[in-house]
């Protein structure tokens, strides 16, 4: 059986710091999907995950045990993911690149191509949506779709209560669907003959 | 299953189809019109967000694992050259951002605690550097009324010339200054002064040698010869 993450955080703590390694790997990919979508940069993304990863391991003696590790390590993401896109902000004074134009980068294959296009796409039209969010409902949606956090987790990571992180994943979908429905309506009212 | 952990299960990628939740929506209309209605959200979020789909190093995450539970299908351990390999043992470089309210590992509320406590301290410096004027400016109205006080009697109402006689002037100041209701007025810490005051103007004005001193203006005699009075000598004099 393997160990959960608050036994390898306390075995890291008890003097094994090679064991992070462990959590790294398991929670880079969707802590980068989060950044990903949440900064619409491949490269700041990775930095973000980065710095939120060195930011839990410097300071892993303020992990308190007693709350679930993901909800304190996506806590970090969450805030890291805000400076990084601050600084970028200030540091190019326009938005990111083009969403997503890393998958656009390199194609392997014309199917490859086709399929990261479509990706991109995909990809943009749902930062976009979530953008027109509250920042609570956003990072609400992103904590429980990319982050696969439980309810209870993400009442951790966002520091409200269960039924608050519920309200605000539903809200935020409620939402999320009406702007989709809008975007899909003003499609075919002005879509191709 | 209740509504509750439909909701759950609807906000599961991976459970989003189970029979569980299939049959739950099918009995409860109010479940299944909030399916209906989150549905193309979800429809998108479960795209993007399904491993498949992630641009990050294919390794799709393991809730089970992270959660201690034995994964479905355990994946193969594999070592791969992670970004962070050497920069975790690395000492971490001082960011250029401020330790408030940057710091990541706090969550919101405690970033708002601390944003209050800064601010409440500020504002307690501004409200303690005001009070230590405030205390200066009256320490120097204190003493600029003390030094009054020591000046004339309190409360004196001969401060202007007058053209009546010492006499009748200083039978004034007598008359005001050792009422008991107008001594009522004055503090007790001051009443002694003012009769000690009072003693000098009697002293000088009405039996000392300084009555001849304020009639030296001849012109000024009543004709009863009683010394006419300008003006109270006693802040002249300096007390």
């Amino acid at each position: 059986m393997p160990l959960s993450d608050d036994q390898i955080m306390n075995q890291v703590l008890n003097g094994q710091p090679g064991l992070f390694e462990e959590l790294v790997r398991r929670h880079r990919p969707s802590l980068l999907r989060t950044a990903q979508h949440t900064l619409r940069n491949h490269a700041l993304a990775e930095e973000a995950v980065q710095e939120t990863f060195l930011a839990a391991y410097a300071k892993r003696g303020t992990f308190d045990a007693q709350y679930p590790f993901r909800g304190w390590l996506w806590t970090i993401l969450l805030n890291t993911c805000r400076t990084v896109g601050r600084r970028e902000q200030r540091r190019t004074d326009r938005p990111g690149r083009d969403a997503f134009d890393d998958k656009l980068l390199a194609p392997q294959s014309d199917e490859d191509a086709f399929a990261n296009v479509l990706d991109a796409e995909r990809d943009a039209l749902l930062s976009q949506h979530l953008d027109s969010l509250p920042d609570v409902q956003a990072d609400a949606v992103r904590l429980r779709f990319f982050g696969g956090l439980t309810f209870e987790e993400i009442a951790t990571a966002m520091d409200c209560s269960l039924n608050g992180a519920k309200q605000r994943v539903k809200k935020g979908l409620e939402r999320l669907a009406a702007s989709i429905r809008h975007t899909h309506s003003g499609d075919d009212v002005g879509g191709f003959p | 299953m209740n509504c509750d952990l439909a909701f759950d299960c609807l906000t599961d990628p991976a459970r989003r189809d189970s029979a569980e939740l299939a049959d739950h929506l099918a009995r409860c209309p109010r479940c299944r019109d909030m399916a209906e209605a989150l549905e193309p959200a979800i429809d998108l979020l479960s795209e993007v967000s399904s491993p498949e789909t992630a641009s990050a190093d294919g390794a799709s995450f393991d809730g089970a694992a992270s959660r201690g539970e034995p994964a479905a299908k355990a994946p193969e351990p594999r070592r791969q050259a992670s970004p962070l390999d050497g920069r975790l043992t690395a000492p971490v470089k001082p960011s250029n951002e401020p330790a408030w309210p940057t710091a990541p590992w706090h969550t919101e509320s405690q970033r708002r605690l601390q944003r209050r406590l800064v601010t409440w301290q500020l504002l307690a410096g501004i409200a303690g550097l005001t009070c230590v004027l405030a205390a200066v400016t009256l320490l120097r109205q204190s003493d600029q009324q003390m030094l009054a006080a020591q000046q004339t009697p309190e409360e004196c109402q001969r401060a202007e010339p007058t053209q009546a006689s010492a006499s009748t002037v200083v039978a004034g100041c007598v008359a005001c200054h050792t009422l008991e209701d107008t001594l009522r007025l004055i503090a007790d810490s001051k009443q002694a002064q003012v009769k000690t005051a009072l003693t000098r103007c009697v002293a000088c004005h009405v039996s000392g040698p300084s009555t001849k001193a304020t009639s030296t203006d001849t012109p000024d005699q009543k004709p009863n010869g009683m010394p006419r009075l300008l003006a109270c000598e006693f802040p002249r004099l300096g007390g």
